[in-house]
């Protein structure tokens, strides 16, 4: 990985740097928000290798209209706006895929190939159950609860009334916490 | 993981954890290759000629001097300090001086010189 700039270089400042044409700073933004941007458009998007191109799109997309960014702001909540439109763009596009089906499985108490089966299998169950959730929520719990943007950023990258951006994090945390509970606390057991 | 009402303000850990597993992206590296990849080919073509007008002009004006200097040195000849046989004084004769057995008095020479 690339050699990272000194943290003290702030993102507004690197923007400025990259909008005057310092492919290093807009490079140095890139390493920064690369892991956030990714999880983001795989939360909207279904296929990994999708969601990454969707993430490049928006990457690409920031780095043309880096003029536009007001440097006054936090540069994630305005680039992860771009990611995420990005994302859905690409998802219109194209047809849904359909989601692999599955089957709630009660978790066996034994070890070894079976444990390491039912772990998959709760796992899955987590990741179907984000899946199921409305587009908006599942971004919502997932820039609020992993990414810890604050309801007012995640309202503005989403578009959104802070007041819904609450309501949408309340109804995810509720849907996904049965197969949560379930997962957790086989991994639980297994520690 | 705890029961949250809709007015909670901080990021449930646990969701957290279990969201990040989820949603694995593996390499970073790789991915922010490709970004740098992708901005250099979509760079406009005005600013490629533009990164290579910089140092372009640069070398030219270097050529352009370099040739002006030759140039100069060969239409121009560097004219000789003093012409061949082209005595220092008038009515100085070297010849007479050097055929004198005798060495020339300075005094002589240079008052000869001087009320000229």
């Amino acid at each position: 990985m690339r050699a990272m700039r000194s943290d003290r270089v702030t993102e507004a400042e690197l923007a400025v740097l990259a909008h005057a044409g310092d492919r290093e700073a807009f490079g140095e933004l890139v390493t920064r928000y690369a892991a956030q941007a990714r999880r983001v458009a795989r939360t909207i998007l279904d296929d990994a290798d999708d969601a990454d191109d969707a993430a490049q799109d928006g990457f690409l997309a920031a780095w043309r209209h880096l003029g536009r960014y007001d440097p006054a702001r936090p540069f994630g909540p305005w680039l992860l706006r771009i990611v995420a439109n990005a994302a859905a763009d690409r998802r219109r596009r194209r047809r849904v895929r359909q989601t692999e089906e599955l089957s709630p499985v009660a978790p066996s108490a034994d070890t070894g190939p079976a444990a390491e089966a039912d772990r998959r299998a709760l796992r899955a169950a987590f990741a179907a159950a984000l899946r199921e959730l409305p587009e908006r929520q599942r971004t919502a719990i997932v820039l609020f609860d992993l990414e810890g943007y604050s309801h007012a950023e995640v309202a503005s990258i989403l578009g959104i009334p802070e007041g819904t951006v609450r309501s949408d994090v309340f109804h995810a945390r509720r849907a996904l916490r049965e197969p949560l509970a379930a997962w957790r606390g086989w991994k639980e057991r297994d520690t | 993981m705890t029961v949250h009402s809709p007015f909670d303000h901080a990021p449930d850990p646990a969701f957290g954890e279990a969201l990040r597993e989820v949603l694995e992206v593996g390499d970073d590296a790789a991915f922010v290759r490709a970004v740098l990849e992708r901005t250099r080919v979509a760079e406009p073509w005005w600013e490629v000629l533009g990164d290579w007008a910089r140092p372009g002009v640069a070398a030219a004006l270097l050529a352009v001097a370099a040739g002006a200097f030759l140039l100069g040195r060969l239409v121009a000849p560097t004219p000789p300090l003093l012409a061949g046989g082209e005595p220092l004084q008038a009515g100085f004769e070297v010849t007479a001086l050097l055929a004198d057995a005798a060495a020339p008095d300075v005094e002589t020479l240079l008052g000869d010189g001087l009320t000229r």
